[in-house]
């Protein structure tokens, strides 16, 4: 899939990110500290 | 346990001459080499390979982490009698090598001292080099483990961003044994020992000059050169022929020459995997590496156990159904008993198991009753992202009971699940997927249980073959029930894979929203995708 950008089922185009420095920043979004507003127990 | 070794067992296959002249050894009929030091454990594939080889009576010599400059250690064993076996170790060395964003990695768990010193790139192909450089027309090279095994066909090759050969025909090795393999060494030695054709043995590739007849012709590699989608093709036969039941054999063209594959080997019956775990591993590191330190992987895998082989999760950035296979091979309980009981015989033993898992450890002990009989579907998963299938009955009894005797072994005070554990076959299971979450929850975990939703992105989830975010919220309502009954205060940590193929920054921060939302948590870790060989 990375390589190709296509689905295998569908073969239709998907969005791949290939730039290192992008790719960090998705990871930099999730951990991100953040006040946590609200949820279960753990 | 072999009458002939020590309880617990205490020697280890030699790595140095003086060892060989201690047994009495003019000469070893193997010799494997390979990119991890030598680490005595059944988990490691290496060490596995010399233990079966010496329970066959054979001479088994093991070089770990070879020097490349000489010959001083890649001959320091000599030249073996049948074969030569060449594994990149226990992780792809790329994989060990670089992270996802293609920084060297300074540290190295299975390497002494901990310090990334001592494996080079592409090892398989660097240690058949170094053997042919030193041993000319020597005995036949055979490369396997988890780079040559998910690296044997056409390959995307992350690092040099390109499709990769079959590493056969970038090797200088006559056979490569692919998967689990444990049927296929056995074979390939007795044939090699007879003087016989190895040719025919499943779970084997090896180079011709003509493809097999009643074999299916893969795209070649020029083909997929050409056209991305006859690699995905490529990919499709090279994943749905991966079953000892009902695959076929497989031919690739190369450049006018043929990659063989056979049908994979035959998987072990539970007894065979019993006598397996049962080997006389030290579960040491060899002292010939330990002056440079310890390895930092004996922190977790020495006083573990190995409940079980394979996995049908399939998710798709995973080898691991692609290299173990998709149908599970339990241990019997007794097996699993005995092995935590040898623990108690250690003097480091602490009484504390760090793990009684395998590649998903909530499939132990159960499978699809139509797979056993006609091997795994073709164009069906077990499990997808949107459903499980009416075949696959999940049933954590078994799993249940086995671990209630583990921890009932005196000398044991706890015995970690550490592996992960599907949190939707829980919910899947009506008649014991409760319990078996409370037994987890009460007794084999501390302070928190680690899952791995990776996301929560429909289209994200789809590509990756995980579970809908529905049953994360079922799971994690369950989780929390049963830690408020039992009055612990134990927490869910999460997998989360950022930069996989179809994610967007809007999914992450979807991902995130949802995270600090509906799980009320800040996730510390998220994992940069790495497109692996075999995914």
């Amino acid at each position: 899939m990375y390589y190709t950008e296509l689905d295998p089922q569908t073969r239709q185009k998907i969005f791949v990110e290939k730039d290192t420095v992008r790719k960090e920043k998705q990871k930099a979004i999730v951990v991100a500290k953040e006040e946590i507003r609200h949820g279960f127990d753990s | 346990m072999d009458s002939k070794h020590p309880f617990p067992p205490k020697i280890f296959l030699p790595t140095t001459r003086a060892e060989m002249d201690a047994r009495g050894w003019d000469v070893c009929d193997v010799i494997l080499i390979s990119g991890d030091a030598y680490i005595d454990s059944p988990f490691i594939g290496v060490a596995v390979v010399g233990r079966l080889l010496e329970a066959m009576g054979y001479r088994v010599g093991i070089i770990g982490q070879p020097s490349l400059d000489s010959d001083a250690d890649v001959g320091r064993l000599g030249e073996p009698r049948l074969w030569w076996g060449v594994s990149g170790g226990s992780v792809d060395s790329m994989v060990s090598n670089y992270t996802a964003t293609k920084k060297f990695r300074n540290s190295d768990d299975y390497t002494s001292g901990g310090k990334n010193t001592a494996r080079p790139d592409r090892a398989v192909l660097v240690y058949c080099n170094l053997i042919r450089r030193y041993f000319k027309a020597t005995v036949p090279i055979v490369i396997g483990g988890i780079e040559a095994s998910l690296r044997r066909v056409t390959h995307y090759d992350y690092w040099s961003n390109k499709l990769r050969k079959p590493i056969l025909f970038d090797a200088k090795a006559d056979i490569l044994i692919y998967g689990m393999g444990e049927t296929a060494i056995r074979e390939v030695t007795q044939a090699l020992e007879r003087g016989g054709e190895w040719r025919d043995v499943r779970g084997i590739c090896y180079i011709a000059k003509e493809p097999k007849e009643g074999y299916i012709e893969l795209p070649s590699h020029a083909q997929c050169l050409a056209d991305k989608e006859r690699y995905i093709d490529l990919f499709q036969y090279f994943y749905d022929h991966n079953d000892p039941i009902s695959a076929k054999g497989l031919c690739e063209e190369v450049d006018g020459r043929f990659l063989i594959q056979n049908p994979p080997c035959d998987y072990l019956s539970e007894p065979e995997m019993d006598a397996v775990s049962a080997l006389p591993f030290t579960r040491e590191l060899h002292p010939y590496h330990a002056t440079q330190g310890k390895v930092r992987c004996l922190e977790t895998i020495k006083f573990s156990i190995m409940s079980h082989q394979g996995c049908w999760g399939e998710c798709n950035f995973c080898a691991i159904g692609v290299h173990q296979g998709r149908t599970i091979r339990t241990r019997s309980e007794e097996s699993i008993v005995s092995e935590a009981e040898l623990f108690t015989q250690y003097k480091d033993f602490k009484g504390i198991i760090s793990d009684v898992g395998g590649p998903t450890a909530n499939m132990y002990g159960y499978e699809c009753a139509k797979k056993l009989k006609a091997g795994t579907c073709d164009h069906q998963r077990c499990v997808d992202d949107t459903h499980l299938c009416k075949s696959m009955k999940v049933n954590h009894h078994r799993a249940i009971e086995m671990l209630r005797r583990v921890r009932a072994v005196k000398g044991v005070k706890k015995a970690f699940v550490a592996s992960g554990v599907r949190y939707d076959l829980i919910t899947a299971d009506k008649a014991h997927g409760y319990m078996y979450l409370k037994e987890l929850v009460k007794h084999h975990i501390s302070g928190q249980m680690k899952v791995a939703p990776e996301h929560t992105a429909p289209h994200v989830l789809h590509l990756m073959n995980k579970p809908g975010k529905q049953t994360l919220i079922d799971f994690k309502k369950l989780y929390d029930q049963l830690n408020r009954e039992e009055g612990k205060k134990q927490f869910l940590t999460y997998y989360l894979i950022a930069a996989h193929p179809g994610c967007t920054d809007r999914d992450m921060h979807e991902l995130k929203r949802f995270t600090s939302e509906e799980l009320g948590m800040n996730p510390e870790q998220a994992q940069v995708f790495t497109p692996t060989p075999g995914t």
